[in-house]
């Protein structure tokens, strides 16, 4: 399990020097019985970010790097980063104390509190990636951190590190990513995200990005668990006393150690793409082995041995497929004894099958890597046995989701196109322009004339009874782009000839149909446990809530998705089919996907009270009371013009079929905290575990449902009402043979 | 009367043991029963020998399989042991002609049966995935049209006509 919840703060001096921290701990009961942490800095002069609490100093160990411990964490000008691994519990995160005046530590005078970034927590930014020019001059690096503050935010950060002629970095720690990104100028660093990205970055979904790489780090795309990486190179220097000394510039060292020390140096050089290919059952690629650059190790408990390596200038480090969470244990990092640049920090552990090699971006299946990264999100236990590998439905991708017999999903689409009412499609920024343009046109005598007298000749001017011709106005969570719309064309109100000239879409379906995907329910037992009462299967939908599904509906299923949302309301239902040989609809939930988003202060409520007047529903009488206080108290009485929207607005209710009580569901209480759930579909399959005795079968007997002689039988068995018409005993001897059958003989 | 000794080893559940018995049996063996017994436990008086190096007997005269008991000595190498029929053994025959209806067996032939015998812990495994599509991606920048206006009227409904597609 990893420990990921480490508050950090950030402090930097005043002038120049800036820095980061980042904390991580690896702690697998299971597998390995130690907690490791780390605690890398970089481009620090004054201290570290990071300090022990009073009185663990000495839980460390002091021979690691030939530094004592207050040495490590007190002069950190040496900017070496550690590693740590212990006997489990011997550091665990509470025992770590940010740099805040209430753990005892004050904080230098001329250091500046960047506040508190908040929890590190497992969020992957391997879809961030920083790139440069070519090599021989500025290089750029990226440093990227997903932090979540209190309130759930995330927010990558990243820290500029340029390199000028590979003997000084200057970092800084100031920028946001997001913002960055909203800037779209970027003007030295390029990144290759974007929102979408690092949503998904943070969700851990990792995207596939191959790249002519070149000169350029990105070691950024190690996997890492803690979230952090950089990349540097090291000068030649032999300071380190014990650290990684390198003593040679611009190579990249990798190396593991499952058994014995192995290294990799690459070749010298500036070509593209250095291989570095670390493999451990074949020989041929144990090349130029060395134990100079791996001195920092420590015998762990379990025979295990943890590496510290070096990663020079081209580097290229990366993860291949494969590998999974409890096979991986490999600690590779960047380290120069003077001129300080963290490297990635990662640990693996190999196994006989598996390898590391570099230039190879290794993105995983979205589905693994989710659980790669989240193992506790699935509960992980290294002891249990694996899920078993679900099978694609079919080849064709296309098929997936589509290929569903005997249930025919087609929606017939329902035009929006009414003559009562009308859709428009708005993007962020028409949406201001609409905007401005209609409190413009408000008040403007010269429209309202307009208005009057061609809608009705005693029309009374009142921009409140212009207001009433909007229903509403939806924020919806998806693109509307992608569907069908009929023209471009400015708002018209009512049956006013002057549009409010906003170039909008005029959206041409009621109804529109989204394919939420698939999902496989997995078995993991293969016997009567993965079905009900020993497992609940339970489906969260986004907007609609969660349904359980019987497992044995679903078990060993895919369950497919479908959505449909009624544009005019923003209500959504969702179809939840099962797909086997004969594809059925399992559950269907309804709920509200899109916020209401208040355009006027009129008197909803008395429209929605008329509303349901006209269709005789009852539900609204209470409300349609307040609304009628509500105008009582209002010194504005309701025009002409009301009646006449609420007349139009419920024959449109009419034609198109909707609900017209649904058309204010989401009120003007805002809506947008129906987002603060799962945005995205998921199971949740809960199992019961057994203990199952390795002779279950023989002492007691599995559960059997069979008719046999009983001279067919082998080893335990019982039986029930047994029959004993051909035994010739006498009438004690026939009762004690059943007696016996029936208990549980062996044959 | 005459019996052959042996030693079985196989549990006392075991519907046929003669082929046990068989690998260990020993010869003719005079021996005596005491008084009045039925024959589902009788009281036989025995060598010491027999008593101590064997625990099943077969007594061709009956038929009959039995399980020896704990020895009493009556005076020198003799000694009174309590039997019992072996009922199982002793028509083993006809028992495995026999056609039952098996509940619970050594092999797993159905693992979609229902087992209340398992034993249940405290523990859960709890599993989750995605569905395989992401469609509400939110955001809301640049060309995606996130917002939807609905207004009461529209184009087609201006007094002078106009497009009603």
């Amino acid at each position: 399990m990893i420990k990921n919840e480490m508050n950090i703060s950030l402090v930097t001096d005043a002038t120049n020097i800036k820095g980061t921290a980042v904390f991580g701990l690896l702690e697998n009961d299971a597998v390995l019985p130690y907690t490791i942490g780390y605690i890398p800095w970089d481009m620090m002069s004054n201290s570290g970010l990071f300090r022990l609490r009073s009185g663990l100093e000495s839980a460390i160990p002091r021979d690691i790097y030939n530094y004592t411990p207050d040495t490590i964490l007190n002069e950190p000008t040496r900017g070496i980063p550690f590693a740590y691994s212990y006997k489990s519990s011997w550091l665990v995160s509470e025992q770590f104390a940010t740099l805040h005046d209430e753990n005892g530590w004050k904080i230098p005078s001329n250091w500046t509190s960047q506040n508190a970034l908040g929890l590190i927590h497992s969020y992957n930014t391997d879809a961030l990636k920083s790139s440069s020019n070519s090599f021989g001059g500025t290089i750029y690096f990226g440093i990227f951190t997903a932090l979540e503050n209190d309130s759930g935010v995330v927010t990558a950060y990243y820290t500029d590190t340029t390199l000028n002629n590979y003997d000084y970095i200057n970092g800084t720690f100031t920028k946001d990513v997001t913002a960055y990104l909203a800037q779209n100028t970027p003007s030295s660093v390029t990144f290759t995200i974007n929102d979408e990205k690092l949503k998904d970055a943070v969700n851990g979904i990792v995207h596939e990005e191959f790249e002519n790489i070149s000169y350029y780090s990105n070691v950024g795309t190690l996997h890492v668990f803690w979230w952090i990486y950089q990349v540097g190179f090291s000068q030649n220097d032999s300071y380190c006393g014990g650290g990684v000394v390198l003593s040679e510039n611009y190579r990249t060292n990798v190396g593991y150690r499952p058994y014995n020390f192995t290294a990799i140096q690459l070749d010298y050089g500036e070509s593209k793409n250095d291989v570095i290919t670390v493999g451990y059952n074949d020989d041929t690629v144990y090349k130029q082995y060395s134990s100079q650059y791996m001195q920092a190790f420590e015998e762990l408990d379990d025979g295990g041995v943890l590496g510290r390596y070096a990663i020079t200038r081209y580097t290229n480090i990366l993860i291949t497929h494969g590998i999974t969470y409890d096979d991986l244990r490999i600690l590779v990092c960047t380290a120069s004894p003077y001129y300080y640049i963290n490297g990635a920090y990662y640990v693996a552990e190999f196994t006989d099958d598996y390898y590391i090699t570099g230039n190879l971006i290794p993105y995983s299946d979205a589905r693994e890597w989710q659980k790669f990264i989240n193992p506790d999100k699935n509960d992980f236990n290294p002891d249990d046995i694996p899920e078993p590998t679900p099978p694609e439905p079919g080849d064709d991708a296309d098929s997936i989701g589509a290929d569903i017999t005997g249930f025919d999903f087609t929606l017939t689409p329902l035009s929006a196109a009414n003559n009562f009412t009308t859709l428009y499609a708005l993007t962020t920024g028409q949406l201001a322009a609409f905007g401005r343009t209609l409190w413009a046109k408000l008040w403007s005598a010269d429209f309202w004339k307009s208005v009057g007298t061609t809608f009705l000749n005693d029309f009374s001017i009142n921009p409140a009874d212009m207001m009433r011709y909007f229903i509403n106005l939806h924020y919806f969570p998806f693109d509307l782009s992608v569907y069908p719309w009929s023209s471009t064309d400015g708002v018209y109100v009512g049956r006013a000839v002057e549009p409010i000239a906003v170039e909008t879409r005029v959206f041409s379906r009621n109804l529109i149909q989204i394919d939420g995907g698939v999902c496989y329910v997995p078995t993991r037992y293969n016997d009567f446990r993965d079905y009900e009462p020993c497992t609940n299967v339970e489906v969260t939908i986004p907007f609609c809530g969660n349904v359980q599904i019987a497992p044995s509906e679903c078990v060993g299923k895919f369950l497919s998705l479908k959505y449909t949302v009624d544009m005019q309301t923003g209500a959504i239902t969702a179809l939840l089919s099962v797909q086997s040989d004969t594809t059925y609809i399992i559950a269907q939930l309804s709920g509200q996907c899109a916020a209401t988003i208040p355009i006027t202060a009129d008197n909803n409520l008395e429209f929605v009270g008329r509303i349901a007047k006209v269709t005789g529903a009852t539900l609204f009488e209470g409300i349609k009371s307040g609304a009628e206080m509500f105008k009582e108290s209002e010194s504005v009485k309701g025009s002409i013009g009301i009646g006449a929207a609420v007349g139009i607005a419920s024959g449109a209710a009419a034609v198109t079929g909707l609900p017209p009580v649904s058309v204010h569901k989401m009120g003007d209480s805002g809506g947008f905290a129906n987002y603060g759930g799962a945005y995205r579909a998921y199971i949740t399959v809960t199992r019961q575990k057994y203990s199952v005795p390795t002779n279950y079968g023989h002492a007691v007997g599995y559960a059997a449902d069979f008719t046999a002689t009983v001279g067919s039988l082998s080893g335990l068995f019982a039986c029930q009402n047994v029959d004993t018409s051909g035994l010739t005993c006498n009438y004690d001897e026939r009762a004690e043979i059943k007696r016996l059958l029936e208990s549980g003989c062996y044959m | 009367m005459q019996v052959y000794f042996g030693t079985v080893a196989a549990d006392n559940r075991k519907i046929d043991k003669r082929a046990d018995f068989a690998a260990t049996q020993s010869g003719a063996v005079a021996v005596q029963i005491t008084d009045i017994c039925n024959l589902h436990n009788p009281t036989f008086i025995m060598g010491v020998y027999y008593a101590t190096h064997y625990n099943y007997m077969y007594v061709p005269k009956w038929d009959a399989y039995y399980f020896l008991g704990e020895p009493t000595v009556i005076n020198g190498d003799m000694v009174e042991v309590p039997a019992i029929k072996d009922v199982l053994t002793s028509n083993a025959d006809e028992i495995k002609a026999l056609t039952v209806h098996v509940v619970r067996y050594e092999e797993q032939r159905d693992k979609m049966l229902q087992d209340a015998a398992l034993k249940k812990t405290c523990r859960t495994q709890v599993y989750n995935d995605w569905f395989s599509n992401n469609p509400f991606t939110f955001g809301g920048s640049g060309g995606d049209m996130h917002f939807l206006l609905s207004v009461v009227g529209g184009n087609g409904s201006r007094i002078d006509g106009g497009d009603t597609t």
